[in-house]
């Protein structure tokens, strides 16, 4: 059998180091081809391996005691934090990428996306971004890009991103001839803020993208294009968005259910989780670095790490990170 | 160098007006780099020139990068 490892950083989660091992413990135990690169705390992680189980052959731990926390500068932490966690997993997966499939990590963002830059740059120099892929209203998967890693784009650096997603969706799903949206305000090649009215025309001209036009926020996730490119700042308020918008909808058939006294309205409870609890779907990916690079939501439990190991195993296998059957 | 420096910076922000950087230019208030597009700078240094930043690179103007590696040469 074929066997896929990847690193992952106990350390930077909100829910502690704990949830991330208990992760990995079950990851394992679901599937028999992963290799699992543990950096954190060696005393806790030798307990858990003892309170869980886990398989100590497919096991590999790299001793770490020290967080990039989110107060620290994203640039000075992955410069000066030689020692934490991050900086490891980074470091062990550079060292021997060509045995990597890719590394998880729910720590800092900002130093995430130093870390890919600083230890997994390509040589053309491209700057990352980051993505998510998110489940569409046409039974498909839309590539948001980017969610929150360059607030203020220039134009060149949204033509990029639109290029990175569009690669990315057509390794993931063969989609032959992605289809690029701008998000905008109005569907008109005319709406937009500055930079979008700037970015439209270059992202028309340039013939190795489908561009379709302006996406507006309510068809962020119509399946009218499966690339939506937008500055970090928009992407990540849709992101945030359609959780919480989902969590409310959620929330409110839990409550008519038991108000109802019908138990069958959790089923489709159930179906919006696997489709909208982003936190257990998995997490976002760094685009534009030689590995891949996902991070997990700082709140992400033992299902989130699950979920992005079987992201990682799926994409080492050439195939895409969710299917249809993940969310069914 | 200088023109060395140049052309690294339009490497990290393709939209860097080349005729508008002199010594006095400010990497962040005047060029707008973000921390990424510094430390994406300080990485094409070290390639271009074969130096080392052990520590963040806290350069304020292209002068001190100028200094620098005149410096470590």
């Amino acid at each position: 059998m074929e066997q896929y490892k990847v690193v992952i950083d106990t350390l930077g989660s909100d829910k502690g180091p704990e949830a991330i091992i208990l992760g990995a413990a079950l990851a394992l135990k679901q599937f028999p081809e992963l290799f699992v690169t543990l950096v954190g705390p060696q005393a806790l992680i030798d307990e858990k391996i003892l309170e869980h189980g886990i398989d100590v052959t497919r096991l590999k731990v790299i001793p770490a005691e020290e967080t990039i926390v989110n107060t620290d500068h994203a640039y000075e932490g992955i410069m000066a934090k030689t020692e934490a966690s991050l900086t490891k997993a980074f470091k062990e997966v550079a060292k021997d990428e060509e045995n990597y499939v890719g590394m998880m990590t729910a720590g800092n963002s900002g130093a995430i996306l130093m870390g890919s830059f600083r230890y997994l740059r390509t040589n053309s120099f491209t700057r990352p971004c980051m993505a998510a892929i998110m489940p569409n209203a046409a039974d498909g998967f839309t590539c948001l890009v980017d969610t929150g890693a360059t607030i203020d784009c220039t134009v060149s650096q949204l033509h990029s991103f639109a290029k990175l997603g569009s690669e990315l969706m057509s390794k993931l799903y063969g989609i032959e001839s992605p289809r690029i949206g701008l998000l905008s305000n109005g569907a008109e090649p005319t709406k937009g803020n500055a930079l979008g009215k700037e970015t439209f025309p270059v992202l028309a001209a340039d013939s190795t993208l489908n561009f379709v036009g302006n996406i507006e926020g309510n068809r962020s996730l119509s399946g009218d294009c499966d690339v939506l490119v937008c500055d970090g700042f928009a992407g990540n308020q849709v992101l945030k968005n359609t959780e919480g918008t989902a969590a409310k909808i959620i929330k409110d058939i839990v409550v008519l259910s038991k108000t109802r006294n019908e138990p069958k309205y959790m089923e489709v409870v159930d179906y919006l989780m696997k489709r909208y609890d982003l936190g257990a779907l998995g997490g976002g990916l760094v685009l534009g670095v030689r590995k891949l690079v996902i991070k997990a939501r700082g709140n992400s439990d033992e299902r989130a790490i699950v979920s992005i190991a079987r992201m990682l195993i799926n994409h080492a296998k050439g195939g895409a990170f969710y299917t249809k059957k993940d969310l069914k | 160098m200088l023109e060395r420096l140049k052309k690294l910076m339009q490497g990290v922000d393709p939209e860097v007006n080349l005729d508008n950087i002199t010594l006095e230019t400010r990497l962040i208030d005047d060029l707008h780099f973000d921390s990424l597009g510094v430390m994406m700078l300080a990485l094409a240094i070290e390639d271009e020139f074969n130096v080392t930043f052990d520590e963040p690179m806290n350069f304020l103007t292209v002068k001190d990068v100028v200094d620098y590696l005149e410096a470590h040469k």
